[in-house]
């Protein structure tokens, strides 16, 4: 397995963060990062998916295109294939916590009735991803940004300089017209919109390509880290004084001008890159100071996809748990013990698996 | 004034009589629907409704909050029959639903949703759908109460009439302390912002009581029901609403 890296360690860091975050109530979703900040996790994950489609692209560079196509598109249907998987897990969690309880109001817990009541049409839009469960709704915008992903690959090899413009003038005319997709058979919108948060994703790659970051010039550097560093101190007092701009005050278009979620308004993108600007070196020095904690986290990165979902079943399992003890502290305690363990546990299995397979397949192959 | 009362007489006329040419399972959920509109809500001015019923015989209506089931009963979805059922019952008005749920949202972040949503659409009538995801997650009440307030005075203050739904309740639901409390910190802010609240907790505790198993057939009482009956519960608490305040006030133009 390779070496703790940053990269590694902030999507580590994101995940443990979303588990957390996506438990609403408990005690320590006060120490999360979102709490300081106008963007959170859900940027810092859409991110460093794009940095890890540039890492893939950049594995595929002497490959013909149709292999990077196979390769791109293979990766969106295993992410699809993990959305549906713990979608059913969800729904059985949820439908085995309302018969072990006697409390059958639970099926209707994060938007979980319609399977219950019309499995006709729920299971036609979960298969569609036109339904979701409540806190079940990254996966699929991270699956619609990877479908895109051969398309990215594609324009990037021919025409790399296309992409920035085509990703920008979507964003602009989908921030500015509101453009989401629709949920059905439950009527409603999806929490975040592709058209939109596709813009965070192409960043990430852009930044991590031959003319990202590292091209940069060492004083254009220590200029955007200051810059960076003054954009995270203003949004930390804006986050701490609990203010955001009344939309009824604003200007049109105003998804330009709030701190809106859902079409990852423009506030939340600059604040998410500030953070990654001046908080990307400090890798350096969690490895000196706590080499544990940046293995911990490196190795939940480097199976983001396995401990994503274990994370996201955990917290399930966390909300019911909270639920049945009333939401005391100790259960908090509890939840997020086991949701640490659980998620390194997932993790080291999934790299106990690969070690496991690499070494039969070096037994097996000729001297 | 008189056509707008007129109006909302036919509607609650329409969701007690049945109307006529109304599909069977139209007839059956409407039929098993009906509540004493004092069991419903306790009537609050709706002058926005009234002015844009009006000037403009087009009535803009937002929905936010939690998501609302999918029924046994009819195929219509929820938005689809409360804009229909308003639209048969005050004729010539153009009624316009803009869905906006989303799933597993606390009032405190459907409230910060709720302001970008209000200023883009601009509706006369804002139906938010609240407390079940707080009552489940175990959200303090008193914080819930706090954002649900500053949610409902920030769109009376921006010219939106508010219908505050309550979440529904089964035989079985887990009745503790802290449901308990959502349920009263929603009618306590909905009191003293005089705003409408539907009371979903009584009205289905109402139709438990007075509905025997053999006018539901062979099932229990279940939570579909209350999916069924959303939409003319919610249009007949705004329709008896209009006909108990016909002597509120019109708002000055903005």
């Amino acid at each position: 397995m390779r070496a703790p890296n940053a990269i590694d360690f902030w999507r580590g860091f994101a995940l443990m963060t979303i588990f957390v975050n996506h438990v609403p109530g408990i005690v320590f979703e006060r120490f999360s990062f979102r709490e300081y900040s106008l963007s959170d996790s859900a940027e810092l994950f859409v991110f460093l998916a794009g940095v890890s489609l540039r890492f893939v692209v950049n594995s595929l560079k002497g490959e013909p295109l149709s292999a990077l196509v196979y390769r791109l598109a293979g990766r969106a249907l295993t992410i699809y294939y993990a959305q549906l998987l713990i979608t059913f897990f969800a729904i059985a969690i949820i439908a085995s916590a309302a018969t072990f309880l006697d409390q059958p109001y639970i099926l209707q817990w994060h938007n979980a009735s319609a399977v219950f009541d019309d499995p006709v049409e729920a299971h036609i839009g979960l298969v569609l991803l036109r339904y979701q469960l409540g806190y079940f709704n990254i996966l699929p915008l991270y699956v619609v940004l990877m479908s895109a992903g051969p398309t990215i690959g594609v324009i990037d090899r021919l025409a790399p300089k296309l992409l920035l413009p085509l990703s920008a003038a979507l964003y602009v005319y989908s921030v500015a017209t509101a453009f989401n997709l629709h949920t059905w058979p439950v009527e409603g919108n999806w929490f975040f919109s592709p058209f939109c948060w596709q813009f965070i994703f192409i960043l990430g790659f852009l930044l991590f390509g031959p003319k990202g970051y590292a091209s940069f010039s060492p004083r254009t550097k220590t200029i955007l880290f200051w810059l960076s560093g003054l954009q995270t101190l203003i949004g930390a007092t804006i986050a701490l004084a609990d203010f955001t701009p009344d939309p009824a005050m604003l200007p049109d278009p105003k998804l330009f001008f709030v701190f809106d979620k859902t079409f990852d308004s423009p506030a939340r993108v600059i604040h998410a890159l500030a953070l990654v600007c001046f908080f990307s070196g400090a890798f350096s020095r969690i490895v000196r100071w706590a080499p544990p904690l940046a293995s911990y986290f490196s190795m939940l990165g480097r199976n983001s996809l396995h401990v994503f979902c274990a994370g996201s079943l955990l917290s399930l399992c966390g909300q019911i748990a909270r639920y049945i003890f009333n939401g005391r502290w100790e259960i908090d305690v509890l939840v997020l013990l086991v949701g640490l363990t659980g998620l390194g546990v997932v993790a080291w299995m999934s790299e106990w698996r690969r070690r496991h397979a690499d070494l039969r397949a070096l037994r097996k192959s000729p001297v | 004034m008189i056509a707008l009362l007129a109006s909302a007489l036919l509607l609650s006329a329409l969701l007690i009589s049945i109307p006529a040419g109304a599909q069977d399972a139209d007839v059956k959920t409407a039929s098993r629907c009906v509540v004493p509109t004092e069991s419903l809500a306790a009537p609050a001015p709706l002058p926005h409704v009234a002015a844009a019923l009006k000037q403009r015989d087009k009535l803009n209506i937002l929905i936010i909050g939690s998501p609302v089931g999918v029924g046994r009963g009819p195929r219509k979805s929820y938005p689809v029959a409360l804009e229909s059922l308003l639209e048969r019952a005050i004729a010539g008005v153009d009624v316009v639903i803009l869905n906006r749920p989303v799933s597993g949202e606390t009032v405190a972040t459907s409230a910060e949703r709720m302001r970008t949503e209000v200023a883009l659409a601009r509706p006369d009538l804002l139906i938010w759908q609240v407390g079940a995801n707080d009552a489940l997650a175990r959200v303090p009440p008193g914080s819930y109460e706090e954002d649900l307030r500053e949610g409902v005075r920030w769109a009376k203050d921006n010219g939106v009439d508010v219908l505050l739904v309550g979440f529904e309740a089964n035989p079985w639901l887990h009745d503790d302390q802290e449901v308990l409390a959502v349920r009263e910190a929603t009618s306590r802010v909905a009191r003293q912002e005089n705003v409408l609240y539907l009371r979903r907790y009584d009205a289905m505790q109402f139709l438990a009581r007075t509905r025997s198993r053999i006018e539901q057939g062979d099932e229990a009482f279940s939570a579909d029901i209350g999916y069924d009956c959303m939409a003319e519960q919610v249009a007949q608490a705004l329709a008896a609403n209009m006909v108990l305040r016909r002597t509120r006030p019109v708002p000055a133009d903005p």
